[in-house]
This record gives structure tokens, C-alpha cells and sequence, in this order.
């Protein structure tokens, strides 16, 4: 059986209006989120996957403007409610974690404090259920003797204990979808993988629903159900992580991927792959594909238009003008190294 | 230019770290005493000319105050660095800086903002007065090609720059007065994975056509693999193994380098999350645990591990600090 859609977007565009015109941060993006399901965006910076996740939270910077065809969350529609409706979806039906626990927790309440405050807040319970809960999830992150450090400031853990309270505190109300915004950045490898681990393991758990957005393809590859790759605001491959780590379409995913050393697999002191040119202004009207001028295959035909998503089957598309013989062609010629 | 140097008859190391310890004096409260902070200790290690070596550890585990040592901004409490077989503290800050560059982090707080990049990449020159005007000028316009920025940013400021152009402006401020060595502090984490490797394309082509010794500090594993030839895996400030990168990835004898090599995170979708058994972060250094510093979240402690700090044992080529390869 196919689990239930958590969130559905359509055709979300977000432009903000700066002094030398309109930027379009994200344009036409489609995507969906299963319970118990993993998707993975990934982009470099300025690519718009932190501002896809800011206009599902409905946390948009005042200038931005929201368009979309579709925003539903477990059967409801997020375009057609206000803030204070949105105020307290949010940290009940949707959680959110952010790169820097310390940013994002208060140094001056006590850790017990802020995670009792989530659940009373969205008027699960009172102060005692709070506690328990509370001391339940500190468990399920691997935190031992809970008490003490629900009684601790955020300044007296270290950075991956505090990630872990995060994680708590956004299951603290069995929330249906968790957006994760580079989780693990800031933190070390082993922590790093801890943690993505622990994520992971509780997600499938409480049957969440999660979005995880990072840079790092090792993360995405280890972590991801289903991957969207992103580039200047627009979706350019999605598919399974299989899909579109073994079989690259989009010249921009082939790149990236090119551009990585692996471990026992790249030849050191040779030569990594690399994406000339840089990403384009998003200022402005735009027409026919985006990474033209820093792909290889670039022809005539993209510079006209609008180039639209390729299906290759269910779920799994590629925006790009080449047929999908033509871009794995290519990218056997380059080969991985 | 660069003199192209034998190896075979230069025996000496570029650098030479012997014994070196830092310790800083920490005061935590208003009443309370100063505590020693053991940043580095006991710190053994040789950098031979043309080489790479990369220093890789957790935060916090000293890396960065080695870095600060082996530049010559921050005198070693204890043992002595040698440059060339001089120590380092009988040379003049100038002289130092003439063979030892640096290249940091983050191309965004490490450049001047308010002058231009011809300013930024001659600074060196100017500061060890060397050349007239226009030969520096000459200079300034070699290097930016050959790190391959484009001659019109001459007159640019940074913040008109990518971050992956700022990071060559870096590169070549370090590199205009032709040092030996070159300190890399994390040169490509502050930088997307395209743009990280174009900067270590760059960095490679370099050091082969400047025969350029590299001090490479970072914590991305999968970098150090792809540049290095040798590694030093350092943990609270311990130097716990080094070797050459070949035999140190294919083979790790400390269970904390194995620790951290099963971390690393590869695009390879099928083989799922590694299972890491290290348990606890790192401890705090201003009391750092008996024995052997790593022995709360070893998974093949010894009951000696938590009572003898263990001795560097020499395997081969390799030097690992631990009690299970006695």
C-alpha cells in the first residue's frame, strides 16, 4: 500500500521585489511528501531550497510574493488560511530544524522549558504531560539521564546535543512532516552521521514525513528516498536516490556529482570534474534554460522558451532538452573518473 | 622563480614539528584559578618539500592552533618547529612569512573589503618591499592568471567577487612572494561542491608547477583522500596516527581514524547510513579523561587504556598511539 501524501505543492513560484526588479527565487515547483518518507533537495547556494522551505512554513520575508497552484497539507489547503491558523500549524503539524541549534534554541530558558513550551503552546496537555513527553523523546534521541539535562541552558551542550534536542523538540507534538534545513552542517562527521542516523531512525518511527535540504550529495545519497535536484529556482531532475545518482540526465546533476571526490573510487592528484561558469542573476525575465551558459551540450534550442520537465517515468523527471540517450551518452564519454 | 629542487639532496624538511605542545591559560570564572587548556601536545611530525599533508580531526581537537604554530603567529609553549632546519622562533616574523603562507577558511572575512584586489594581492610585495610599482603590477597581473582570474577584476573590490574568486584572490596573495609552504586552514568548506572543486583543481596544478609544500587542515575527509599524500589524525590535541594517506585510508589502525573514515558520507545511494558506535562527543579538554584520551568512546577499550596513556608506536610507516598494536 502506497502511505498517504503529507504535503502537496504545485506550481509554487516565489519572486521578491528588490531595487533592480523582480527575483525569482524558486519558479513552477512541484513536489509531494509521503508519510514515512524521505525527500531530499539539494542545490548549491542561491538555488532557492531554503526558500521553498520557508514558503511551505509560510516564513517569507515580507517582500517576498507567493504564488502556487496547490499547497495542501493533510487535506488542507495552506493558501486560504491566515497567520494565526499558520501560527499554529507550525511545531505541531510541521516541524522544523534548522542548521544552528544554537540560533535556534533560547540561551536564556532552560532546555525543559522550551520543549514543554512547544506542547502546551498547541494545547496538547499541561505541564506534566509536557515533562513526560518531554523526557520520552530525550530518550529516543539517545540522551541519557534526560532529568538533568531538561533542567540545563542550550550554552551547556555541545553542538550535537543540542541538534538532538532540536530533533526532540520538533517531535515533541508527533508532528506529520519535519523540514530540515542542512541539519547537519554544522556538525562534525561522526556527529554528522549520529545524527542523520537518529533522524532517520525516529522519522520511520513516528511514520513522519520529512524534507531534508542540504548541499552535501554523501548526505542526500545515504539519506534520501526520493531526491529533487535544484538549480536557480527551478526543479531540474527528480527520482529515486538510485535513480539519480546511478543514472545522472540533467548535464547540472552529471556535474555535480562529477565534482566530488569519492573515497577509493576518484583517482587522487587527478584532475575532479568541474561546472565552469557560475550561477545566473535571477533578476529579471528569463527565457530557455538556466544552466546553459555552464553546460557542455548547450545548443541553439536553449536559448528559446520554456524548457519543461522531461518525464521518464512517475516521479522521475529531468528538465533539459536532451533526449535521455543523448545526456547518458554524454556522461559516459565524461565517465565518473 | 621556483629553483627546481632535488629532493634527494635536500634531506632536510620543509617543516618539522618536534615535540611541540601549546597550552593556553583559561580563566572560567571570576574567583576560580586559570586552567591550563592543552591545545596541542607533544606534537611529532615532518613535512618533506613538495609534499601534502593534510591534519584532520573534530573541532576542537587543535588544528586550527597548530595551524597559528606552524605559521609563526603563535610561539609554541613547548618543543620547537623547524623551518628549513632552523627553529622558528629564532626567525624574524618576516622571514617566516616569506617561506610559510597562509590560505583560510572563509574568503569572505579573510579579505579586505576596502581595497581593490590589486591592493589585496600585492600586499606581500609592499610589505616585504619588493619591486617598483610597475614590476608588481606585473606580478599581481601572473598571478591572477595563473589562478586563473580574469585581469579585468584588477581594480575590482572583494564583495564584487564570487566566493570561489575570492578564494583564488586568497590563494594568490599567498603565493606572489613565493613561499615553500603553504598553510591551507579548511580552503574549500565555506564553498559550494562545484566551485570546492575547481579550488582543488587549482590547488593541485599549482603545487605541481610551483613544486608547493602543502599543510592541509580540514575535516572533509573525501577532500584529504583526493590531495594528500600524507595524513595526521589529531584528537584533543594528540597526535593519535599518521602515515602516508594511501595506507591510512585503506587500512586505519586507531579505532578513532576507522571511527571517522566510516563517517564519511559517499554518494553511493544503496549502501545506506553508517553505524557509528563512538557514543559521547568529544570530552572537555580542560579536563580531559586518564589514559588514553580517547578511551570513553573507544569501542575496543582495554581495561590499560583507561589508566596508560599509550605510547607512539611505530608500525612500519606509520605511527599510531594506541594500546591495542603493542
Amino acid at each position: 500500500m502506497i502511505a498517504p501524501i503529507v504535503l502537496e505543492v504545485e506550481n509554487l513560484s516565489v519572486d521578491i521585489a528588490i531595487p533592480a526588479g523582480t527575483l525569482h527565487a524558486v519558479s513552477n515547483l512541484t513536489l509531494n511528501v509521503r508519510e514515512g518518507e524521505t525527500l531530499c533537495i539539494v542545490g548549491e547556494s542561491g538555488c532557492g531550497k531554503s526558500i521553498t522551505s520557508l514558503a511551505i512554513m509560510n516564513l517569507l520575508p515580507r517582500k517576498a510574493k507567493l504564488v502556487a497552484d496547490k499547497m495542501v497539507l493533510e487535506g488542507r489547503d495552506l493558501l486560504s488560511i491566515g497567520e494565526s491558523e499558520f501560527a499554529s500549524l507550525r511545531g505541531d503539524r510541521v516541524g522544523m530544524i534548522f542548521q544552528d541549534p544554537m540560533t535556534s534554541l533560547n540561551p536564556v530558558f532552560r532546555i525543559g522549558d522550551q520543549l514543554e513550551e512547544v506542547y502546551i503552546q498547541h494545547g496538547k496537555g499541561g505541564r506534566k504531560e509536557a515533562r513526560e513527553r518531554a523526557e520520552f523523546l530525550l530518550e529516543k534521541v539517545g540522551i541519557v539521564a534526560p532529568n538533568e539535562r531538561l533542567s540545563q541552558y542550550p550554552h551547556q551542550l555541545s553542538g550535537g546535543l543540542r541538534q538532538r534536542m532540536m530533533i526532540a523538540m520538533t517531535l515533541m507534538c508527533d508532528p506529520a512532516l519535519i523540514i530540515a534545513d542542512e541539519p547537519t552542517t554544522a556538525l562534525d562527521v561522526t556527529m554528522q552521521a549520529q545524527t542523520l542516523n537518529l533522524l532517520h531512525s525516529l522519522q520511520k518511527e513516528f511514520n513522519t514525513g520529512l524534507i531534508l535540504i542540504t548541499h552535501d550529495l554523501g548526505v542526500v545519497a545515504r539519506m534520501a528516498d526520493r531526491v529533487m535536484v535544484m538549480y536557480a529556482g527551478c526543479a531540474v531532475e527528480t527520482g529515486t536516490a538510485v535513480e539519480v545518482f546511478e543514472k545522472p540526465s540533467h548535464p547540472y546533476t552529471q556535474g555535480l556529482i562529477n565534482c566530488i571526490p569519492i573515497p577509493g573510487r576518484t583517482k587522487s592528484s587527478s584532475q575532479l570534474g568541474s561546472i565552469r561558469g557560475i550561477v545566473p542573476a535571477l533578476v529579471g525575465d528569463f527565457e530557455g534554460c538556466l544552466f546553459r551558459n555552464r553546460c557542455d551540450y548547450v545548443s541553439e534550442n536553449c536559448y528559446k522558451g520554456n524548457i519543461s520537465l522531461n518525464e521518464i517515468s512517475d516521479g522521475r523527471a529531468y528538465r533539459c532538452l536532451l533526449s535521455l540517450e543523448e545526456s547518458r551518452g554524454h556522461l559516459e564519454i565524461g565517465g565518473v573518473a | 622563480m621556483y629553483p627546481n629542487i632535488e629532493i634527494e639532496n635536500h634531506q632536510l624538511p620543509a617543516l618539522e614539528c618536534r615535540n611541540v605542545g601549546r597550552t593556553f591559560m583559561i580563566k572560567r570564572g571570576i574567583f576560580s584559578a586559570r586552567q591550563p587548556l592543552k591545545a596541542v601536545q607533544e606534537f611529532n611530525l615532518k613535512i618533506n618539500r613538495g609534499d601534502v599533508l593534510a591534519i584532520v580531526g573534530e573541532s576542537g581537537c587543535g588544528k586550527t592552533t597548530l595551524a597559528k604554530m606552524l605559521l609563526g603567529l603563535l610561539p609554541p609553549t613547548t618543543g620547537e618547529i623547524l623551518l628549513d632546519g632552523e627553529p622558528i622562533n629564532t626567525v624574524s616574523l618576516n622571514e617566516i612569512a616569506k617561506k610559510v603562507q597562509p590560505v583560510f577558511q572563509d574568503p569572505y572575512s579573510s579579505l579586505n573589503p576596502r581595497k581593490t584586489i590589486e591592493e589585496i594581492i600585492s600586499l606581500p610585495l609592499t610589505v616585504h618591499n619588493i619591486g617598483t610599482i610597475q614590476e608588481r603590477r606585473d606580478r599581481v597581473e601572473k598571478y591572477m592568471g595563473l589562478v586563473g582570474l580574469p585581469k579585468r577584476l584588477i581594480h575590482s573590490y572583494p564583495n564584487q567577487l564570487s566566493g570561489g574568486q575570492r578564494q583564488r584572490v586568497a590563494i594568490a596573495r599567498a603565493l606572489i612572494i613565493e613561499p615553500q609552504i603553504v598553510v591551507c586552514d579548511e580552503p574549500t568548506s565555506a564553498l559550494d561542491v562545484s566551485v570546492q572543486a575547481h579550488i582543488l583543481n587549482l590547488l593541485q596544478d599549482l603545487r605541481k608547477e610551483l613544486n608547493l609544500t602543502y599543510a592541509f587542515i580540514s575535516h572533509d575527509l573525501a577532500v584529504v583522500e583526493h590531495l594528500a599524500d600524507w595524513v595526521a589524525v589529531m584528537y584533543l590535541g594528540r597526535l593519535i596516527e599518521s602515515g602516508k594517506a594511501s595506507d591510512v585510508f585503506s587500512e586505519p589502525k586507531h579505532p578513532y581514524t576507522r571511527a571517522l573514515l566510516d563517517s564519511v558520507l559517499t554518494p553511493e545511494p544503496n549502501l545506506g547510513l553508517p553505524e557509528i558506535t563512538l557514543g559521547k562527543g568529544l570530552p572537555n579538554p580542560l579536563s580531559p579523561p586518564s589514559g588514553c584520551y580517547f578511551h570513553p568512546r573507544c569501542p575496543d577499550a582495554l581495561s590499560e587504556c583507561s589508566q596508560n596513556t599509550p605510547e607512539i608506536l611505530d608500525i612500519g610507516e606509520r605511527l599510531v598511539e594506541c594500546h591495542l598494536y603493542k
